[in-house]
């Protein structure tokens, strides 16, 4: 989409250097006005935008202080007043006079207030914790296992790396690749169905940023033990603890790391 | 007299008002902070409306979140309520407590348990909170992690006796130390004091342990008598003012976080344990005659 | 004028007070206000809350034009006494003629709340009488000695102008005096009410003395003391303002301007205190209890301090407007019109970072639990980049002023060229220095931020201006006059910015009111008596805002009145009896 405030900027400073040169304050003003609203509106160039909030407040403080900044010496401030007086006083600029008095002022004022009533659909935002504290331990069909520091009994067996890591290829592939995706990227071929989407394997942002205790616990709680930021509907995760063994979760953790290449925290 | 200068200060005075007014109306966001309501937790409360009341109080009435955010941030001021419960479980493990006496603790004698990084700002939640409600407050944030074990009314006893015992420690009669006490007698007493009474060994242990990272009892003198060469003054000053105003002078790399003693402990006594701490490691010299001096140091931190 | 005599205008004052005392005694003992179950009465229409909080900001804005007239009143006497200036001994006159009448309308207004108070709020205040009951004794006994005082200062006025000025500018001393110790005990109770002391959870009295020492209690009170010498000033300035835009005479035009400017620069010397004093507050606050500090600065109140920056802004560019325009009746003056640009940049600049918001998100729950802050303005929302911008801001204001005053002049003095160069050098200098000082906040630790660096950052501030002004004392000695300020010849407007600081100061001192009483949130006393009445929630920003205005409309309402009976007394020709 064409971004029109870089214009309104370059517009409003091109106004106020011509008007400063020419010596019209008034329109100096309307173009220091216009340069500024079109800066701060810039801003989403290098940052987030601005609060709307935020912008009207530099705005009114520029309305009011440059005004003050015109009206410091009585010459530039007649000078300052001249455009308004002529235009609400001379015969030869009636026209000006209802255009701008009659037309243009109440248009924008039924514009600003169409854009204040007008009915607004958005969404309401709500905050998801995306990864919840995981708690300090889980039952696994009865076994008590602490998650606290856990470590992967697959991760440290390294003389059936292999092995494990074939197991765990193939429980991802009959379990979990359908939502996961083939490359682990979070695009398998129901991902869509999800709102929000599953989550991708690859990248530094996800396992890579987790302890491989809690993906223990996602994998084999899935949704169900998630606290109330983030249940009961917002992840779709199976739990997988009825239907995978312990070593089994371990191995599919273990292959999901390998094959992204992250480790865990 | 000029007519008019009336009328236009009468709309200056009403247009600047009315545009503050509009200011506060349409700017700043509106909503009311409304007192906390009261709440009612019956016996045998089911658990989870004993822990989305705690939440309640969380955010609500016992503002908590004033320091504690939800996440941990950068620049908090106090730890994170997520992931809570995991860490008091780790903490317990290492610890002659469980859970659910640690928490209670920690809310109520708050200075008890402040982890590493953290200044001991908070209040005693007795003040504010209900002990039903601090039975609620605790088991939300075991459930942060933990497997909640807290329930109403069955902590109760628990937290009576807890509440109990810091009153009860409040009013602990001073130990009498007569004028003329033997050296031998004045150290017992000094390390009653430094292990039990005064708490200090909690943080200062007696010997080496990976787990503490203040300076050990044995090495306490050097410390002191490191920092009093450095600042020219004598050893039993500098010793009393660390006592008293611990803030004073805080060691590199460690924390502003040590309570002042006379809080909990009777000039005597601090005499007592300073001789103590003395005794490890160099000549005592603190006795009932260093008094005045000590009194001064007090005197001294208390006008701060 | 007409004459009254010393004994008859003191008599005349006890008997005001003791008649107002005794309606309102009568009164509390017709209720029987305690003699109830009840711990609330409740107000028709507005409600107990609104009433009270209309009458005791009303009280207090009179209160505070009482005790801050006197000082400037005394302050411009002394100086005209010693000087020999008739102009200053004028204006010192027409403002005792001020504060005389405003004691009246306080006393009335403290009338009022006093019978409000007990019968709206019997169990609140049977609490504080335990408490703090004798110090309310005192209170009476301090009153009838102020009146006594003030009362003899004005009617001796003409008398002992010519034998004995030097007594009757002590009689001036002991007036401030007396109202200093009716300052510091009303501080003791508001004090005692939001950070108290002494008292036992139970709301037992333990020691009577802790309970009046309060944490807030020195530095409020030194707070409202500078306060109330700006809004003293202030009313000046505005009376000043509007004498000099409704008459038509040249002398009159002069003199008024005069007086105006005179006002206006005692205002806001004033006014550069303050920041320091409330932070002094802020600190012992925090220390009271951290968590109602930050439930102050950072909780439910966050947005108020954007509206008070946004106040407190108006304010300094109302007096750089003010100064700026008054270049214009400097002979010479145009030569500094250049810099004025700069100084423009610097205040705007000041201003745009102190109203800042830092969060954006409204609620204290919703920014703990989203958590976001914009990544400009989270950094610029801070106290590091506040305390900067604030004094840059200030500092702008004073060299605003600091060009006006050498603007008709030229230096003669042989060194003439290397001392505007220092000058400026310190100017510069302080100026990055304070900028980097803004900058090396944000990497060190709060505590050493709070406790030396915003120390060190006002130190230079201040000692920038001293240094200013006492180079200039020796620079501009018998220094070429261009010509004659030409007093009078200024337009309308400046003196309508004048007017603006006036009601800016007293909006801002009605949500700032607001904001100390609201600190206690539902605690009349915090943490020992707890509000219990329907009205114990915090108002929204916005009704907030509503009463502020009321209060203060319904001020100047009064003070206007009290003026036009002062101008009206002027119309009696001179010599005229009564």
């Amino acid at each position: 989409m064409l971004n029109i405030y870089p214009i309104i900027a370059g517009v409003g400073i091109v106004i106020s250097i011509i008007s400063a040169m020419k010596k019209a304050p008034f329109f100096n003003y309307l173009g220091i006005l216009m340069a500024m609203y079109g800066l701060l509106k810039c801003v989403e160039f290098v940052a987030p935008p601005l609060p709307g909030q935020v912008i009207l407040m530099y705005m009114a403080m520029f309305v009011f202080t440059f005004l003050i900044y015109f009206s410091i010496k009585e010459d530039q401030f007649q000078a300052f007043l001249r455009p308004m007086k002529t235009v609400l006083a001379d015969d030869d600029k009636k026209i000006l006079r209802v255009l701008i008095v009659y037309i243009m002022i109440p248009v924008l004022a039924g514009y600003i207030t169409y854009g204040k009533v007008k009915p607004q659909l958005a969404p309401p935002t709500s905050a998801r914790i995306v990864h919840p504290e995981p708690p300090a331990s889980i039952t696994f069909r009865g076994e008590k296992i602490s998650l606290l520091g856990a470590e992967s009994p697959v991760r440290n067996d390294t003389a059936n790396r292999d092995k494990h890591f074939e197991a765990g290829k193939r429980i991802y592939y009959q379990n979990c690749f359908y939502c996961h995706g083939d490359d682990l990227a979070g695009n398998g071929y129901i991902a869509d169905a999800f709102n929000p989407r599953p989550l991708p394997f690859r990248g530094t942002d996800t396992i890579a940023q987790l302890p491989e205790g809690f993906v223990f616990y996602r994998i084999a709680k899935g949704w169900t033990t998630l606290p109330a930021g983030s249940t009961p509907w917002d992840s779709s995760m199976p739990a997988f603890d009825t239907f995978l063994t312990v070593e089994e979760v371990w191995q599919v953790t273990f292959f999901i790391y390998e094959a992204t290449g992250n480790k865990p925290r | 007299m000029k007519k008019g200068g009336f009328g236009k200060l009468v709309v200056l005075i009403i247009g600047l008002s009315v545009f503050y007014t509009y200011v506060g109306l349409y700017f700043l966001p509106q909503s009311e902070s409304l007192p906390p309501v009261v709440i009612e937790i019956r016996e045998g409360i089911e658990q989870d409306e004993l822990l989305k009341i705690g939440e309640d109080i969380l955010f609500g009435k016992g503002q908590c979140m004033v320091c504690h955010p939800n996440k941990p941030e950068p620049g908090m001021r106090s730890p994170a309520i997520s992931g809570i419960g995991a860490v008091i479980a780790e903490r317990v493990k290492n610890m002659d407590v469980n859970e659910e006496e640690f928490i209670f603790q920690a809310l109520v004698d708050t200075k008890a348990y402040i982890p590493e990084g953290f200044a001991p700002i908070m209040p005693p939640s007795q003040k504010l909170l209900t002990e039903g409600e601090l039975i609620a407050v605790s088991a939300f944030l075991q459930s942060k992690g933990s497997d909640v074990t807290i329930s109403y009314p069955e902590s109760l006893p628990t937290l009576r006796k807890l509440l109990g015992s810091k009153e009860k420690k409040a009013v602990v009669a001073s130990v009498e130390i007569k004028k003329d006490i033997s050296q031998e007698e004045l150290l017992k007493i000094g390390k009653d004091m430094y292990d039990d009474k005064g708490g200090c060994i909690e943080c200062h242990p007696a010997a080496l342990d990976p787990d503490v990272e203040f300076p050990i009892l044995p090495v306490l003198l050097s410390e002191v008598q490191k920092h009093a060469d450095e600042k020219g003054s004598d050893v039993e000053s500098f010793l009393f003012e660390s006592l008293v105003n611990p803030g004073a002078y805080v060691a590199e790399g460690m924390d502003d976080i040590m309570p002042a003693t006379q809080d909990e402990l009777s000039p005597e006594e601090i005499i007592a344990v300073s001789a103590y701490i003395q005794s490890k490691g160099g000549k005592v010299t603190v006795s009932l005659d260093s008094l005045p001096k000590l009194t001064k140091e007090i005197e001294k931190a208390g006008g701060q | 004028m007409a004459e009254v005599s010393t004994t008859k205008g003191i008599s005349k004052g006890v008997v005001k007070l003791t008649v107002l005392l005794g309606i309102s005694f009568a009164i509390i003992l017709l209720f029987k206000p305690f003699a109830t179950e009840e711990a609330y009465r409740a107000f028709p229409v507005i409600g107990s809350r609104v009433w009270v909080w209309i009458i005791a900001q009303l009280h207090l804005n009179f209160a505070a034009f009482v005790l801050g007239v006197p000082i400037f009143a005394v302050a411009m006497e002394f100086i005209g006494w010693r000087k020999s200036d008739e102009r200053l001994d004028k204006i010192a006159h027409d403002f005792a003629k001020l504060f005389t009448v405003g004691y009246t309308i306080t006393a009335i207004l403290g009338t009022v709340l006093l019978i409000s108070l007990p019968i709206l709020y019997p169990k609140f205040m049977e609490h504080m009488m335990k408490i703090l009951g004798p110090t309310w004794w005192l209170y009476i006994v301090v009153m009838y000695t102020e009146t006594i005082i003030v009362a003899y200062y004005y009617y001796s006025w003409n008398q002992m102008k010519t034998e004995g000025k030097g007594k009757h500018v002590f009689l001036g001393l002991l007036v401030n005096l007396a109202g200093a110790a009716l300052l510091l005990i009303t501080s003791s109770w508001v004090g005692y009410m939001t950070t108290p002391g002494g008292v036992s959870e139970a709301g037992e009295l333990v020691s009577r003395w802790d309970a009046i020492m309060t944490y807030m209690w020195l530095p409020l009170s030194l707070h409202r003391l500078v306060a109330n010498v700006v809004f003293g000033a202030a009313i000046g300035a505005a009376y000043a303002a509007y004498r000099f835009t409704t008459s038509t005479s040249p002398e009159d035009k002069a003199y008024y301007d005069w007086m105006g400017y005179t006002a206006a620069m005692i205002c806001i010397a004033a006014y550069f205190i303050l920041p320091g004093i409330g932070y002094l507050l802020g600190v012992e606050i925090y220390a009271f209890n951290e968590q109602m500090g930050i439930q102050l600065m950072g909780g439910f109140f966050a947005w108020l301090w954007v509206m008070q920056a946004i106040l407190m802004g108006l304010i300094l560019f109302f007096i750089n407007y003010y100064l700026w325009i008054s270049l214009n009746k400097m002979p010479g003056g145009e030569r500094y019109f250049k810099y004025v640009k700069l100084l423009y940049i610097f205040t705007l600049l000041g201003w745009a970072i102190w109203m800042t918001p830092h969060s954006v998100a409204v609620s204290l729950e919703e920014a703990r639990r989203i958590g976001t802050y914009h990544p400009i303005l989270g950094n610029l929302g801070v106290m590091a980049s506040k305390n900067t911008a604030t004094i840059v801001a200030m500092l702008a204001t004073f060299y605003s002023y600091a060009i006006f005053r050498i603007a008709n002049q030229e230096p003669t003095v042989p060194w003439a060229k290397t001392g505007t160069m220092v000058k400026a050098a310190v100017m510069i200098a302080s100026f990055v220095g304070i900028l980097w000082i803004g900058w090396y906040s944000y990497i060190v630790p709060a505590e050493f931020r709070v406790k030396v660096l915003s120390t060190i950052q006002f130190g230079l501030f201040f000692g920038v201006m001293i240094a200013t002004l006492v180079i200039d004392k020796y620079l501009y000695k018998d220094a070429h006059i261009i010509g004659e300020p030409e007093w009078g010849k200024m337009p309308d407007r400046s003196q309508y910015a004048l007017i603006g600081v006036t009601v800016t100061f007293t909006w801002l001192m009605s949500l700032l009111g607001y904001m100390r009483a609201g600190g206690r949130q539902y605690w009349h006393v915090y943490g020992i008596v707890k509000d219990t009445s329907p009205d114990a929630f915090l108002p929204t920003h916005g009704f907030a805002s509503v009463v502020a205005s009321i209060t203060t409309i319904l001020f100047f309402f009064v003070v206007a009145a009290v003026f036009w009976g002062i101008i009206k007394t002027e119309k009696v020709p001179e010599g005229g009896t009564s």
